[in-house]
């Protein structure tokens, strides 16, 4: 726009020469609006970092969540070992003691991106900063960055309006749905997806507009970037052939696209295959076969507008005709045959699970149980995008109106990924972006319209000195009022949003939840801090043998990873569901069985939270049955769940539960001495589940020792004994050294015969 | 307080000070008097003269007894001795005692009887290890002899552990007087010393404790710590009159040493792993004056080149035998033949089981020989574990993460004959597409190209 503006002011400069004084006028006004564009723009990045810096100040500079320790982890094992040797990393830390190929089975692109960061400020600017803040403001800075894509993709998008654009920078910088996934501190594959995200479809749009390759290898590029980062390319692989399938359905194939898709689609593929983890999916995995098939169908459709423009129109109708049958044929077959024979691999479990929402409860629980994999609730649409929710349909409505081909790419991607974010929360992320351009466009146009009050007031004060048509000027002011009262009702709404953002933002998003803030406050007012987690982290750190193997839920893999520093049995990568079922059995079983399990893996510390003196929700009782869901998919006769319940079907951790229950690891680990800490010596209330727990119903410990409880008991750490030196059963020995002590035996005793 | 621990560790740290020069042994026993002892005198004399060991008599009801410190982590003796016991309640001293004493690292001789009484510590204590003497009144007699409650064990097949007491030519005999007899359960880590014949009988006047193979009058037991305990069904064998009989004292001298760990000890002297990696070197000939390049295998280990998937490694094991420990306190080591340790790689479940081989120079050293690690990246356990019955535990392993391939190390395309086929296609395709843009380029037709070049730059 600006360049436009400089050229419209030169050429006025030339035309009208005559009047310099309008020339220079007019250069002085192009000056000013590229500096107040500059102006914008420094504002908005200033906005969009600002905002997300509220879980520093609140709480404190640190790595936030689950998946972001692992991704500082490994950042920290790239930045001491170099690129090579991360590419090719083996940690023998994890998944014990299987081991994770690491290098292999990651996105770089987030690790590589902040390596390289560091390395800029540390060896080239010679500027000392500490990989851990880079990481922790790494997403910030990045979002800034998206809010300056999100203006030149809703300018390019449509009909080059910066109003649009700007609206739409300024919405995505602090729109709570992209903030919560990347305040200061969430160090995720995300924090960055979403700009590449933005600057892929920027460039797609601009190369299918010009058909250039050059814009179409930016395109592409763009795309390998976010191949490297984030899993969720697979959405680009599959919208961007979507448009340009939709745009031949509606006949609108061009040379350009042609040039653009071919050239982003070789590009992009070639250079995705690059990624290890990727490897040859792109040619193999069905979900990237769309885009294969839509490059293939433009070869045909070029192939069909070369005959066309050769023979006459009647003859190209039956060429078209019997083509089209026989390519579909093809298609079809080809993709069915070749799935058939093992070549492509099916769908996936989390692609199934896109489309129906309880096929992944009842075939695949590891991918249930995640709560980012649940279905959306209606209010966190309007919790995570405020009022743009509602002007999002009018923007799309818009698009309907002109429907050129930039728009179909809008009206597609708005119209799946609405789809999407109903089915998974974590798609709310991907929806978004695209909210905040429609969003955009239509208060641009309400701006646009409502805004032009000049002429009417210059008109109603005019008409006063007239007095000519006072009909006319009636409807005039009304007319203004009119386009007043829109135009301040939607600044309303404008300073709404920012304060609900604001106040999401600081309130919702901001929590590290490493560390959790008490309801109470201190005396002076200052909050109380819940730092549990970390403190029981700290004790393995400092406590246990550097090769001890910790065994936990899933869930606390890469903390215990990359706070404890201690190895683990199962993490939040979740590859292979044996593993997590051997975990989720051992919990799940009696302690004899548990204790042989952890043995034959080498556990020395078992590691749980529980959250009934806090009121903790998200506890290991309350995901329990998860564990006893996965474990029985592998051992259906050992492991079954409805043993688990009361026998009228209810989950309940009191006096009511079921022996299963009451003698499974994780019952006993989590109620162990409970009973008695609030006074009276033989029960105490479990604040999460409303529970009365009494002792006499906690069975003892026999193979296990409680080692380590943190100070509001949210993390609780047990041991495992040693053997008994003389070969004696566990239980046995504990029941013998808390009972009076073991009759002697005067009649004859009965035993196995012994084989020699 | 402080100051009389500390005075107590002082204590103990002189002990085991002490210790260094002679073992301590207390033997208790239920006689009112010392001197009373004097029916074992040919014994402790050799315990005290022959093996110079610090030996304290005490009975179990001295109140001085105490076998433990006061936060009962160190031993105040080094191996107790325990003759026949004969009382019931005792004050200050319990199985709980014994079991701490023996998790400690002490060792046990304990001495059986048909006279012992039934409600003991002593009793507990091997009723909890899984070794059930037979009660008080229960003699052991042999219906093939006419004095029957003389037993005289001389048949080969009764010695059941030639690392206890050897006994491989068939030649040896022992006697025992009023014995009791043991039951024990299935436990691995006991075991049998000596058996009751066919023709023994273990009962009192209505019951029988025992019959024939099920009993055993010598029985040892030996827990994962290595700690040794020797029960043996009569005190006859080390009264003065019994110790001169027949091997008895052979016998009694045998299970002692072997119970204070004076033999039958394997002891590890090295364990590793490691790579042997080809390397070139030169070398000079000094005929034609110049180097001659060759190869030799080099030891590289673990520290210094992480193992990856398919390398090659050896391990090793050095080992010997205690075979005797003589009257100074010396160690006498003697190499340990056999052919049955093994060594195991796992990753929860065994990937190799490979028999360890003698090395023909070195009768310590038993290796693997060169093999190939499996093609399965991981955290694997290297382990060699030999536990056999009368000998002390091996068990010592290292657990190490096998990496996976990296991106640089596996062989190009041109090192792949298979893969010449694809790669000749590739740069054919290359080649002809580049042969037919120069064609292309050639054939067209330059007078019209030039034409609208010359129209548009009007434009």
């Amino acid at each position: 726009m600006s360049v436009e503006t400089k050229s419209t002011a030169a050429q006025s400069a030339v035309a009208a020469s005559t009047t310099k004084n309008n020339g220079s006028y007019k250069k002085i006004l192009a000056t000013v609006s590229l500096f107040l564009k500059l102006l914008i723009f420094i504002c908005l990045i200033g906005a969009a970092t600002t905002s997300r810096l509220f879980s520093v100040i609140r709480y404190e500079s640190i790595i936030h969540e689950f998946d972001p320790w692992f991704n500082y982890r490994a950042t920290r094992y790239l930045v001491a070992n170099g690129f090579h040797k991360f590419l090719n990393w083996f940690d023998d830390r994890t998944w014990y003691p299987l081991g994770r190929v690491t290098g292999g089975t990651l996105y770089p692109g987030l690790m590589t991106s902040s390596g390289f960061v560091w390395y800029f400020m540390n060896h080239i600017l010679k500027i000392q900063i500490d990989i851990r803040n880079v990481c922790v403001l790494f997403a910030p800075a990045f979002s800034g960055i998206t809010a300056i894509f999100m203006y030149l993709f809703t300018k390019n998008c449509y009909n080059d309006d910066s109003v649009a654009g700007f609206l739409s920078a300024a919405f995505i910088a602090i729109a709570p749905g992209y903030i919560s996934r990347s305040v200061a501190g969430s160090y995720d594959n995300e924090a960055i997806a979403i700009t590449l995200l933005m600057s892929t479809f920027y460039l797609w749009i601009k190369a299918m507009r010009t058909g250039s390759i050059a814009w179409a290898c930016s395109a592409a590029l763009s795309y390998f970037y976010m191949v490297s980062a984030w899993g969720g390319y697979v959405f680009i692989t599959n919208l961007v052939p979507l448009h340009v399938f939709i745009l031949l359905l509606m006949g609108r194939y061009s040379s350009k696209i042609y040039s653009a898709y071919s050239v982003w689609y070789c590009i992009g593929t070639l250079a995705s295959m690059q990624i290890p983890f990727v490897g040859f999916l792109p040619i193999r995995s069905n979900d990237h076969m769309a885009s294969l098939g839509v490059f293939g169908l433009l070869q045909f459709f070029m192939f069909g507008d070369y005959i066309k423009s050769k023979i006459s129109s009647a003859n190209f109708k039956i060429f078209l005709k019997t083509s089209v049958v026989a390519l579909i044929s093809i298609g079809v077959l080809g993709v069915f045959s070749l799935t058939y024979f093992g070549l492509i691999a099916p769908w996936t479990g989390r692609f199934y699970s896109l489309w129906d929402t309880d096929y992944a409860k009842i075939h695949i629980p590891i991918i249930a149980s995640v709560s980012e994999h649940q279905p959306t609730a209606w209010p966190s649409f309007f919790f995570d995008t405020q009022f743009l929710i509602w002007l999002f349909p009018c923007g799309v409505f818009l698009l309907f109106m002109e429907l050129q081909d930039e728009h179909v790419f809008i009206i597609v991607y708005s119209v799946l990924c609405s789809y999407f974010a109903g089915v998974m929360v974590r798609l709310m992320l991907t929806l978004t972006p695209i909210i905040c351009a429609c969003a955009a466009i239509a208060l641009s146009n309400v701006f646009k319209y409502n805004l032009k009050i000049w002429r009417s007031i210059k008109f109603v004060i005019k008409n006063r000195k007239d007095n000519r048509k006072s009909n006319n000027r009636f409807t005039e002011l009304c007319t203004l009022i009119g386009k007043l009262i829109t135009v301040l009702t939607f600044l309303g709404y404008l300073i709404l949003f920012v304060q609900h953002c604001t106040w999401v933002t600081s309130n919702a998003y901001s929590s590290p939840s490493v560390v959790l803030q008490s309801g109470n406050h201190n005396e002076d007012g200052s909050p109380i801090f819940i730092d549990d987690f970390r403190e029981a982290y700290s004790w393995l750190r400092y406590n246990t043998a550097e090769d001890s193997k910790v065994a936990a839920w899933w869930d606390y893999g890469y903390q215990i990873g990359g706070m404890a520093d201690r190895t683990t049995l199962v993490d939040n990568n979740t590859w292979n569901n044996t593993h997590i079922a051997i975990v989720g059995k051992a919990m799940a079983s009696e302690e004899s069985i548990s204790y042989e399990i952890f043995k034959e893996h080498d556990v020395d510390y078992v590691l749980i939270i529980f959250g009934g003196l806090l009121g903790y929700s998200g506890d290991d009782i309350n995901k329990f049955l998860w564990m006893v869901r996965i474990s029985e998919g592998i051992w259906p006769e050992e492991i079954n769940e409805p043993s688990f319940f009361t026998p009228d079907g209810q989950y309940r951790v009191d006096s009511a539960a079921s022996e299963t229950m009451k003698n499974c690891l994780m019952y006993k680990m989590s109620y162990h001495d409970y009973p008695g800490i609030f006074g009276n010596p033989n029960e105490s209330t479990d604040r999460v589940r409303g529970a009365t727990i009494e002792a006499k119903h906690v069975p003892d410990l026999k193979y296990f020792e409680e080692v380590f409880t943190s100070e509001n008991w949210l993390v609780r750490i047990y041991k495992l004994k040693d053997e008994d030196s003389q070969g004696r059963d566990l239980a046995d020995v504990y029941d013998l050294e808390h009972s009076a002590g073991k009759k002697v035996v005067m009649k004859k005793p009965k035993l196995e015969p012994r084989i020699e | 307080m402080i100051s009389n621990l500390f005075f107590s560790k002082i204590l103990f740290l002189c002990s085991l000070f002490l210790s260094c020069l002679g073992k301590t042994v207390l033997f208790l026993h239920d006689n009112a008097s010392d001197s009373e002892l004097t029916d074992y005198s040919t014994f402790i004399n050799y315990l005290t003269k022959e093996r110079n060991y610090d030996l304290t008599l005490k009975t179990f009801k001295d109140d001085s007894l105490s076998l433990l410190s006061d936060d009962l982590q160190v031993n105040k003796f080094d191996e107790i001795i325990i003759g026949p016991i004969t009382s019931t309640k005792l004050k200050n001293f319990n199985e709980g005692q014994l079991l701490q004493f023996y998790e400690n690292g002490g060792n046990l001789l304990i001495l059986g009887s048909s006279t012992q009484s039934n409600n003991n510590p002593i009793r507990k204590f091997l009723n909890n290890i899984g070794i059930y003497p037979s009660p008080k009144g229960y003699i052991t007699e042999d219906f093939e002899d006419s004095n029957t409650s003389d037993l005289i064990i001389s048949d080969g097949s009764l010695f059941l552990n030639d690392y206890i007491f050897e006994n491989k030519n068939n030649d040896k005999s022992i006697t025992l007087k009023d014995s009791s007899s043991a039951l024990i359960d299935t436990n691995e880590m006991i075991f049998p010393v000596v058996r009751q014949s066919d023709y023994m009988k273990n009962s009192n006047k209505d019951n029988t404790w025992s019959l024939s193979k099920q009993g055993y009058l010598a029985v040892a037991f030996q827990n994962l710590k290595n700690n040794r305990i020797a029960w043996i069904a009569s005190d006859s064998l080390i009264t003065n009159e019994g110790i001169e009989e027949k091997d008895n004292f052979e016998f009694i001298k045998e299970i002692t040493k072997w119970t204070f760990q004076e033999k039958s000890i394997l002891n590890v002297l090295g364990f590793d792993h490691y790579q042997l990696v080809q390397e070139e070197y030169y070398t000079l000939d000094e005929e034609k004056q110049q180097n001659v390049l060759s190869t030799r295998e080099v030891k590289v280990t673990y520290g210094e080149e992480p193992y990856k998937v398919k390398d090659f490694v050896n391990v090793d094991l050095f080992l010997q035998n205690l075979k005797d420990v003589d009257n100074s306190g010396n160690a006498i080591y003697e190499p340990f033949f056999t052919d049955d340790i093994q060594f195991e790689l796992r990753m929860i479940d065994p990937y190799y089981r490979l028999n360890l081989n003698l090395d023909e120079e070195n009768s310590t050293h038993y290796k693997t020989g060169k093999f190939a690690l499996p093609d399965h990246h991981g955290v694997f356990t290297f382990n060699i574990k030999y536990q056999r019955k009368g000998l002390s535990y091996i068990d010592v392993k290292d657990v190490k993460a096998i990496r996976n391939l990296a991106h640089t190390e596996y062989p190009r395309s041109f090192e792949i004959r298979n893969s010449w086929v694809y790669m000749s296609t590739i740069f054919s395709v290359i080649f002809l597409w580049i042969v037919f843009v120069i064609l292309f380029i050639i054939t067209s037709k330059r007078v019209n190209t030039t034409i609208i070049k010359a129209d548009k730059k009007k434009n």
